[in-house]
Formats: C-alpha cells, structure tokens, sequence
C-alpha cells in the first residue's frame, strides 16, 4: 500500500465529518431564517397594487442575487469591521446566507403566488376573504406545490454554498477536507470522500422533495 | 336591492361603462344580454368590487361599494358571484370549496360548515360528489359546485357572469336548470348570459347594454317581441 494513504486514519475522516456537521447547521440555519425573509420578499414582490413594496423588494433581490455570497460574507466579516463594526463570526456568515437565501427563494415565492390563475383569487375575494385569509387557504396550497422542485434546487445550492464560511475561519466540509488533503497528501481520496458526503447530504433531500411532490399530486 | 347611479368605468383610456344606471329589487331576475366587449361582465365586477369605478355610486342593500375599502368585504359576503370559468379551489374537494369561507369567514364550527355545505351540494344535484376534487368533475359539475359556493353564504343577491359559457353544450341545461330553481325560489339575481332561451323563460327584465350603455330595457315579453332599438334588433336577429 502507498504510502500517502497510511498517514490518512478514522480521525480524520472524524475531522471530515465535523466539518459536515458544520455545513448542515449553517445550512438549516441559513434555510429556516431565510425562508421567512423569502415570505416577506416574494408576497412585497407580489403585491400589485402597492408599487413602493415592490420597488423595495425588487432592489433588495437584485442586490443580494448579482452579487457574489463570497463578497457579501467579506463585506460583512472585514468592510465592516474597517468601519468599526466587529461582527462575531457567526453572524457575519449567518447573516449575508439568510439574507441570499431570502433574495433568491423570495423570487420562487413571488413565482409560486403569481402562478395561481387570478380566477382563483377572485373566487376568494367573492367570498369576503381577507388578504391573509385568500393567502393561507387559496394561494398557498397551489403555491407551495409549485415552489417544491425549485426549493430543492436552490437547497442543494445552498449546501454547497456554505463551503463560503470558510471565508470567516469556520473549518466545514470543504474547508476540512483542504485541511485533511494537506497533512496527509491523500488529496484524490480525501475529495472523493468530501464529494461523497455532500451527495449524501444532497440526494436524500431530492428523494425527499420526489416524494412529498407525489404525495400532494394526489390531492390535485 | 341594488342600485347602480350613473356608473362610468375607464380601463386606461378605454371608456368600459359610459353612466349605466339601474335598479334591481328584490327577488327579481334581471339578464343583461349584449354583444362582447360591450361591457356586461364589467358592470357585475364592479357590483361585487372586483374592479373599482372612476365615478357614479353603486348600493348593495344600502350600502355603498367602493373596491377600495374594508368594507367591501361585508358587501361581497351577501354578494354570491359565479364566474365563467368556474375558479373552483383545485386542492379542496366539492364539499371543502364550499365550505371553507363558511368557516374562515363566516367562522362556523366545522360541523356546521359540513352541514351546510352539504345540504347546498344536494340542492345543485351533487350529494353523490362530496369528495371529488374538481378536476374529476366535468365542466357542468365544477359550475354547480361554485353555484353551491356562492349559495352558501346565503347571499342576498347572486350574480352569474356568463357560467356557461365555457361548457359543453350538453353541460349548460344541467347549470341552467339550478339557476332557474333559484329563481324560482326568489333569489334576486343580475344574470349575464347569451343562452336567449333562458332569459326568456326566467328573466323578469332584460338589459341590453351597447357599447357601455343601456341601449334599451324591459319586460322580457316587451324585449324579444317588440325591440325598439336597432341594435338591439341586429343582435337578436343574429342570435335565434
């Protein structure tokens, strides 16, 4: 056997696997805060007849969507902290994910609302409906059917993505497996692995998705 | 019952209803009939305030409509309306399209809702559809599940835009027949249709709207037997 292959052990697959850890949290994190910024976004972009709401959130979405993550984490770790403005660590890779994730999943929300047919809106209007009310019970359960595929399409990026916390020192998958490749020279087998743990964070949230879009076609 | 006073409508620039007054009373049956485009839809949209108007006053039982306010709501509760192209709520079955302003709306106790919703799906001729979806159910059946929809609120007035329209020709009579037991039962309805036979056989009084005005009005015998404007005459002769 090679000799590179010996200096590489189970601890560093342990050191690996820390690092994944690491990337789901900030993952979840990223998803659930971001998901409620997206809710916010997509129904201030839907709004039809309040033109500032849309303006507001338009602006918001081209910002955070055109530019880099990389650049927005670097902004608010190190510009910041030029203008005196120290952001623990966590926040200042917390905060521009949450803030990406609303960008982009905000546009999947606006997408899902303004795919429901305005008949439909109508129908519930007709019915003394309140905003609120003609959201939860009439846009909602078409909208969200709709939003499963490309949810899951971003989801799968923003795991990816995460590998950017690297960027403020926090050791997740990617950056461990770097760390790993380095100390034992192992490089080829040290990034199939790293490969093979984000298939195996990825994949079973597109089965998830496959199933939960066969579920809910039933009821169509 | 309801009272339209000098309503005009623009879209843009486009001059929609040009001071459409009228009256309804109670338990009457009024058709609007006139060529498409000439505004028919238009004057029942802003009755229920789905499209707001630039001038003139519209009355529902007393009050005013103005799609702008939270008032609105209240008035579109006592207003059913029953559109072309059905607008059922594709994930809710027959029995929860019907009830679900029943119960976020009118917030009545889930049994009750059922209730209900059930007893308006049996009047429409749909008890055997409770739990059908409405993709499983043909055009006519989708119409009489929005019938029973909008009946369910126990609405004071009903409004019916063109809702055979989009169906099969074998599907209208069974829509038509419901509408005609309502009116026989003395709901007040405003009617816009293109089925000729039914506003003979059911309407007290028939609109003839013509490029955003009401062209002529009468009794439905006076209407068909005797048109005095000539438009109107061109339009009936074009459609029997």
């Amino acid at each position: 056997m090679p000799e590179i292959f010996i200096a590489f052990s189970y601890k560093d697959v342990l050191f690996l696997l820390q690092g994944a850890i690491l990337t789901i949290a900030l993952c979840a994190m990223a998803f659930s805060c971001g998901l409620f910024v997206a809710l916010l976004i997509g129904l201030m972009r839907a709004a039809r007849k309040i033109i500032v709401l849309r303006w507001v959130a338009g602006t918001y979405v081209e910002i955070f969507r055109g530019t880099p993550l990389m650049m927005q984490i670097f902004i608010a770790y190190f510009g910041l902290s030029i203008l005196g403005l120290q952001l623990p660590r966590f926040v200042a890779v917390s905060v521009p994910l949450i803030l990406f994730t609303g960008a982009f999943m905000g546009e999947i929300v606006r997408a899902g609302i303004e795919a429901i047919p305005r008949g439909q809106r109508e129908a519930g209007w007709s019915l003394g409906m309140t905003y609120g009310q003609l959201m939860r019970y009439v846009v909602a359960p078409t909208a969200v059917r709709i939003m499963i595929p490309p949810t899951v399409g971003f989801l799968v990026q923003l795991v990816k993505g995460t590998s950017l916390a690297y960027v403020v020192g926090y050791i997740e998958l990617t950056r461990a497996g770097y760390i790993v490749s380095q100390s034992t020279y192992a490089t080829m087998l040290v990034f199939t692995l790293v490969g093979a743990i984000y298939f195996g964070i990825n994949y079973p949230l597109s089965l998830a998705s496959q199933r939960l879009e066969a579920r809910l076609k039933r009821h169509a | 019952m309801l009272k339209l006073e000098n309503v005009h409508k623009w879209f843009g620039n486009l001059h929609v209803l040009r001071g459409i007054s009228m009256t309804v009373s109670r338990g009457e049956v009024v058709v609007v009939i006139g060529r498409s485009g000439s505004g028919k839809s238009t004057i029942l949209r802003c009755i229920n305030g789905l499209e707001s108007i630039q001038q003139g006053r519209i009355i529902v039982d007393g009050d005013v409509v103005d799609a702008h306010s939270r008032h609105v709501r209240r008035i579109r509760e006592e207003v059913g309306f029953v559109f072309q192209s059905f607008n059922l709520f594709p994930y809710y079955t027959a029995l929860g399209n019907v009830s679900l302003a029943l119960k976020i709306v009118k917030k009545m106790p889930p049994a009750q809702a059922r209730e209900i919703a059930e007893a308006m799906l049996t009047r429409v001729g749909l008890s055997d559809k409770l739990d059908a979806y409405p993709d499983k159910l043909s055009g006519g059946q989708q119409q009489r599940v929005a019938i029973a929809r909008a009946l369910a609120m126990n609405p004071k007035l009903m409004l019916f835009d063109e809702v055979t329209s989009a169906l099969d020709p074998e599907l209208v009579g069974e829509v038509l027949k419901v509408m005609q037991d309502l009116a026989e039962a003395g709901m007040t309805m405003v009617v816009v249709t293109h089925e000729m036979g039914f506003a003979r056989r059911v309407a007290d009084r028939i609109l003839f709207i013509h490029e955003g005005q009401i062209a002529e009005e009468g009794p439905t015998e006076q209407i068909f037997a005797a048109p005095q404007n000539e438009n109107l005459q061109g339009f009936i002769q074009s459609i029997l």
